[in-house]
């Protein structure tokens, strides 16, 4: 195994995608679709409005100073991609698109549905150009149907896709992930591989296709088991029942007012605190005689002298049904494991999990994940230079690592029309004079 | 080539592994007409299978998960023992036979029992090998397993999900799991034309926690560059208020409103009959909304909750606002616009008859998608065999000698 440890994402090799072109039209988390072909090695173009994205507006910002050079987001989402302005509602910008199309092998987008069939830049035009070409429409809920022209923002889209309802508690509203942005980055990353999806079709047939990507599907993907208990017992899956103030319990997710999963298996709060922090652990008895149970945890307890008698009677190793302990002695129980826990730094819980065999799950802020050993061991932090920024930006790496054709963060995120003449000049042909009359026009 | 061939077809793919994200990421390929066979074992079978729930008028057995069924799709299965020699020639041969291989166990489990991507591709040069765990196959802590709890723990979407004065809250899905086979069904696929123009096959290490956190990169960012720990804070963004789920009539039910500019400020407003409030000088600006935003919650929510949700829907859309009824698994597996998508189908399935399955999130215009039911255990034992090179007789005896089977060693039910 070290021999392939040691060749991921250490080499200097073009990337997997090298041969193909992408043209980026689309906003906001969408955009982690065109990142992640070009993190495959693809030449991805980002076509932004002539003046910025309305990404670039997106927080947090490098030093906290809002400008459009500065958004962290739109780094984080548009490395990997050169970048031209283009106002694809111009009939310059029009003829301009079609000229990139004629050499793209993909085309993403997120506007609302037909904004392109509008400007006769629609699929069926495209592909009148360039018939390999594969257009990817990324969209709140697809190109038509009832709710296809519904005002959105991430959130309703997320709520609409089953997620808003099972997160947080019932003395709560129902709430998101406060980075608002997972439908669409979801929407992202799916359209991405149906991009590789319709690639592998045209490498057979010669033949682009068009694909109509529904985020609000792609939200309802993230969901467990809910339309199969709603299909198999008219169950409505809840939000857990216990609140989330300090110290309170939180049980696994309620379905008709059973638990998910394993009957008895599992019962009771998921957090505990650490010394330092909070972890999230399940007590579990597999009553069924499959899967993980708390005994690696009563051995622990038991080298240490904190298990007491009582405890030791239930058999952990083979497993007993936790929903026949009385209410008051399955408080006692969880009891001493909250005792034992916060005694225990999180890497004490952690590194006996590696020898011992039971799943804690840290629960990371950002400045954990910074600071974190293995993240840091693994180089998942990239430091990237930025032309006219004082300091380095590090950045997240991608999200798979190769052996042969590493990913690999090769650009950083384009500033606004940084490519103009690259592209429009050295690859399509223009005089700058062309260039001077298309910006005087308001066309790049 | 027929036009209604499926886009992955001839794509040979060995799903080796249990719950969720391995065999997710083989049923986006399997989706689109890749022959994608299911490891699974009768002497340790994956535990997901017998998770609840089950038909009402089936009794809870190895085949009549709906959600594993679900969550394999139109994959075959084969059910080896691997500890048994003629349960470990069929993972051998299996392995020979794929151009792709993902594993989900725990780091360098496979490797330990020859199953790894040095053994596989001594044999199987061209194979495009993707192993995802937790934390990844290298560093100090890639012993650490869990699922995607542990994983959205890890990863950063527990401590930024709840209220800011209350405890982080965990998404009640495993978040990282389904994130992840979006990114890795693409770095498969890329990895296979790479392959298909030099000929080089390759080793891909998805760690889950590094998935997940491409849904979080600038919030990481933000802390490099600006010493910032972003905090959970429900569900106020700095860009827009209203932005909250607000209650409405009936139990547990709640609409999602978001206002970010003064159009729609304006749509809220008449949709609501013009309370005077929200005309007034205090509400009237951005700021203002933001501002004050505690009392906006608490008026717009006054008139939420003498509605229905769908009708404070209906009403906002109506003008323009962005909002959604919080879905739940009924409202979902009503919704008109999936509906409108074909987004559920019935199918039927081996053992339990006709349910419902959820089909791609994306339609291709040309290609059409390939949906069965997941398999029972070892339903395709014959089929796989045949197809790895097998005659009868060494199928024979694999059964024989316990090495492939259908029937769950321990039976618990």
């Amino acid at each position: 195994m070290m021999a392939i440890a040691n060749t991921l994402n250490s080499g200097t090799s073009v990337g997997m995608l090298a041969p193909y072109r992408a043209l980026d039209l689309s906003e906001g988390g969408c955009a982690v679709a065109g990142k992640t072909l070009g993190d495959l090695g693809a030449d991805v173009i980002r076509i932004e409005p002539p003046g910025g994205s309305l990404s670039r507006n997106f927080a947090p910002f490098l030093g906290g100073i809002c400008h459009p050079e500065r958004s962290l987001f739109w780094m984080a989402y548009n490395a990997n991609k050169r970048g031209v302005t283009l106002d694809i509602a111009t009939k310059d910008g029009a003829a301009i698109l079609r000229k990139l199309v004629e050499n793209a092998d993909f085309l993403i987008e997120s506007y609302a549905p037909g904004y392109l069939n509008g400007l006769d830049l629609g699929y069926e035009t495209l592909r009148q150009i360039n018939p390999k070409l594969i257009v990817a429409s990324i969209t709140p809920y697809g190109q038509n149907g009832p709710k296809s022209h519904n005002a959105w923002s991430d959130l309703m889209v997320w709520a609409s896709g089953g997620p808003v309802f099972l997160t947080g508690d019932q003395e709560h509203p129902p709430l998101g992930v406060s980075f608002m942005y997972q439908a669409a980055l979801n929407g992202g990353a799916e359209a991405a591989a149906a991009c590789m999806i319709a690639h592998h079709y045209r490498e057979r047939s010669g033949l682009g296709q068009y694909i109509d990507l529904s985020m609000q599907a792609v939200a309802y993907g993230v969901n467990t088991s809910t339309m199969e208990f709603w299909e198999t017992e008219s169950a409505i899956p809840q939000r857990s029942d216990k609140g989330t103030a300090p110290g309170g319990a939180s049980a696994p997710p309620q379905a008709g007012g059973k638990i998910f999963g394993r009957p008895g298996g599992v019962r009771g709060r998921q957090r505990f605190y650490a010394k330092d922090g909070i972890i999230l652990y399940s007590v579990s008895t597999s009553p069924r005689g499959s899967g993980r149970t708390s005994a690696p945890l009563i051995d622990w307890m038991q080298e240490e002298g904190t298990a007491p008698g009582w405890l030791l009677q239930y058999d952990w190793d083979k497993g007993f049904d936790l929903s026949e302990v009385s209410e008051e002695r399955f408080h006692e129980m969880e009891n001493i494991f909250v005792e034992f826990f916060h005694h225990k730094t999180r890497a004490e819980i952690r590194d006996r999990s590696m020898t011992h065999d039971f799943v804690v799950g840290e629960v990371n802020s950002p400045a954990d994940i910074g600071t974190h050993p293995q993240l840091n061991a693994r180089n998942f932090f990239q430091r990237m230079g930025y032309e006219g920024l004082q300091s380095e930006v590090l950045h997240c790496g991608p999200p798979v690592m190769a052996s042969e054709t590493p990913l690999e963060l090769r650009l950083p995120a384009p500033r606004i029309g940084e490519h103009n003449q690259e592209i429009y000049c050295g690859e399509l042909g223009f005089s700058v004079d062309d260039l001077i009359a298309l910006r005087r026009s308001g066309a790049i | 080539m027929a036009k209604t061939s499926k886009a992955l077809e001839g794509v040979k793919v060995v799903v080796i592994g249990a719950a969720v994200t391995a065999p997710t990421t083989g049923k986006y390929l399997a989706l689109h007409g890749a022959t994608v066979v299911r490891l699974d074992s009768h002497s340790r079978m994956d535990g997901m299978r017998t998770q609840r729930p089950f038909p009402p008028n089936e009794a809870p057995t190895a085949d009549t998960g709906v959600w594993w069924a679900n969550v394999n799709t139109s994959t075959l299965c084969v059910g080896v023992d691997w500890k048994l020699p003629t349960g470990k020639k069929i993972v051998d041969k299996l392995l020979r036979w794929a151009d792709v291989v993902i594993e989900n166990f725990s780091a360098g489990t496979l490797n330990a029992l020859g199953f790894g991507y040095e053994a596989v591709s001594k044999d199987n040069p061209e194979v495009i090998y993707l192993s995802s765990c937790l934390l990844g196959q290298t560093g100090p802590l890639s012993p650490v397993v869990g699922l995607g709890t542990a994983g959205m723990a890890f990863g950063g979407f527990v401590h930024l999900t709840g209220w800011p004065d209350l405890e982080p809250t965990p998404i009640q899905t495993q978040y990282t799991d389904f994130i992840n086979p979006r990114m890795g069904a693409a770095v498969i696929l890329a990895a296979l034309d790479h392959r298909r123009r030099t000929g080089k096959g390759q080793y891909l290490d998805q760690a889950q926690v590094e998935g997940g956190l491409q849904f979080l990169a600038p919030l990481a960012m933000d802390w490099f560059s600006n010493g910032r720990s972003a905090m959970r804070a429900g569900n106020r963004i700095a860009e827009a208020a209203p932005h909250h789920a607000y209650p409405c009539k009936g139990e547990d039910r709640w609409c999602f409103i978001g206002v970010f500019n003064d159009n729609q400020w304006r749509g809220l407003g008449l949709a609501m009959g013009q309370p005077v409030w929200s005309v007034s000088e205090k509400f009237g600006t951005v700021i203002g909304r933001k501002e004050n935003e505690d009392e906006l919650d608490a008026l717009i929510g006054e008139w939420t909750k003498e509605r229905a949700a769908e009708e404070v829907e209906a009403a906002l859309q109506a003008e323009g606002v962005p909002s959604s009824v919080v879905e739940n698994s009924k409202d979902t597996r009503e919704d008109t616009q999936l509906a409108h998508r074909g987004f559920f189908r019935r199918i039927e399935h081996s053992v339990i008859g006709e349910h419902t399955y959820r089909g791609p999130c994306f339609r291709l215009s040309k290609t059409p998608d390939n949906q069965f039911a997941g398999p029972a255990l070892g339903q395709h034992n014959f089929e796989v065999c045949t197809m790895v090179g097998m005659d009868d007789e060494e199928i024979a005896e694999a059964i024989i000698e316990g090495g492939l089977g259908t029937e769950p060693v321990s039976v618990e039910t």
